[in-house]
């Protein structure tokens, strides 16, 4: 047993010590007595309920703020999820915006579709070299 | 059959049966919405609160700001308290930790105890050793970590017992023994001129 474990035992496992006076005389000397007579109880309880309420009828960012670990995850994978879809279209589509089908690019910003130009188009599409595609009168 | 210190300790423990049931129950409504349930528990712990809160500011306005302030916190964090467990402790804790920030950020302000709260020293003393012993002391004081100060002081001059600040800090009993222990060993090798022929 060191020096520690003997002031541990003879502090914490004896019996209750009694109280000093004298030492209590002396620290109250700096320390004061609690002037609990002093306190007004029930302003103070009124107090901390005004404060209660005031905080119960928070602003709607708190109530934000309280779901931003929830929500900004959330948040992240939504976003992530719709940049994927957006992207997937995006390719899927990219055959029609491209200039590889230049006639129907013109026709598209013309709006007068030549008839080559749907026909390539169609061809480009579904990959058939012949198209029964009637021409405009 | 049962001896007077059973007896009494079956009481204590069938009290803290009953503030365990009564504090779990409040808590319990207030968290579905009743906050008037709320003031229960602040007309349970204000005092014990403000006792604590007084012994950490050492100054009664700060005090009571302190006390409001950990029961608004304990409202706030209501959710991740633990009903299983009392309620003081809990708000104690609040009110030792939030107390030392405080104590830390107004360290600028006068923290002399309010004058009609402060006892006069030992007649014994003459009146040029009291300004002299009252530095000594407010250094001695000093040197203790904030828990034995507040240990020390609740258990001398407020004259609690190592079981009642034991349960007002949530520490066991024997802990609060060690820490006034240490506590009055430092303060009286600081002090020894005041203790001659008491150690």
């Amino acid at each position: 047993m060191n020096d520690n474990d003997a002031a541990l035992g003879a502090g914490a496992f004896g019996p209750e010590p009694l109280h000093d006076p004298k030492l209590g005389q002396l620290l109250q000397s700096v320390v004061g007595r609690v002037p609990a007579e002093r306190v007004d109880w029930s302003r103070l309880a009124s107090r901390i309920a005004g404060a209660v309420e005031k905080h119960s009828a928070a602003p709607w960012w708190s109530y934000a703020a309280r779901w931003e670990r929830r929500a900004i995850p959330l948040a992240l994978a939504a976003g992530i999820a719709g940049a994927l879809t957006l992207w997937s279209t995006t390719l899927s589509a990219r055959p029609l915006l491209q200039s590889e089908n230049p006639e129907f690019m013109s026709a598209l910003v013309t709006g007068v579709p030549p008839t080559d130009a749907v026909r390539s188009f169609a061809r480009s599409v579904t990959g058939t070299a012949d198209l029964d595609i009637e021409s405009p009168q | 059959m049962s001896t007077g210190s059973d007896a009494s300790a079956e009481s204590g423990s069938g009290d803290r049966l009953a503030t365990l049931a009564r504090d779990s129950a409040l808590v319990g409504r207030v968290r579905n919405g009743d906050r008037s349930a709320f003031d229960g528990l602040v007309h349970a712990y204000m005092r014990q609160a403000f006792q604590l809160a007084y012994r950490v500011v050492g100054h009664r306005e700060d005090a009571e700001d302190l006390v409001q302030e950990a029961f608004l916190a304990a409202y706030q964090y209501l959710d991740s308290f633990d009903a299983s467990r009392p309620f003081g402790p809990w708000l104690m804790r609040i009110v030792l930790n939030r107390g030392a920030n405080l104590r830390r950020a107004r360290s600028r302000r006068e923290t002399e105890p309010e004058t009609d709260a402060v006892s006069p020293l030992p007649s014994a003393l003459e009146d040029s050793e009291r300004a002299e012993a009252r530095v000594q002391l407010a250094s001695a004081m000093a040197t203790l970590s904030e828990r034995q100060r507040v240990i020390v002081t609740l258990f001398d001059v407020d004259g609690l017992t190592s079981t009642e600040i034991g349960e007002m800090l949530d520490l066991s009993a024997g802990t609060v023994r060690w820490h006034l222990h240490e506590a009055r060993r430092t303060l009286r090798g600081l002090l020894s001129r005041f203790f001659k022929g008491d150690v």
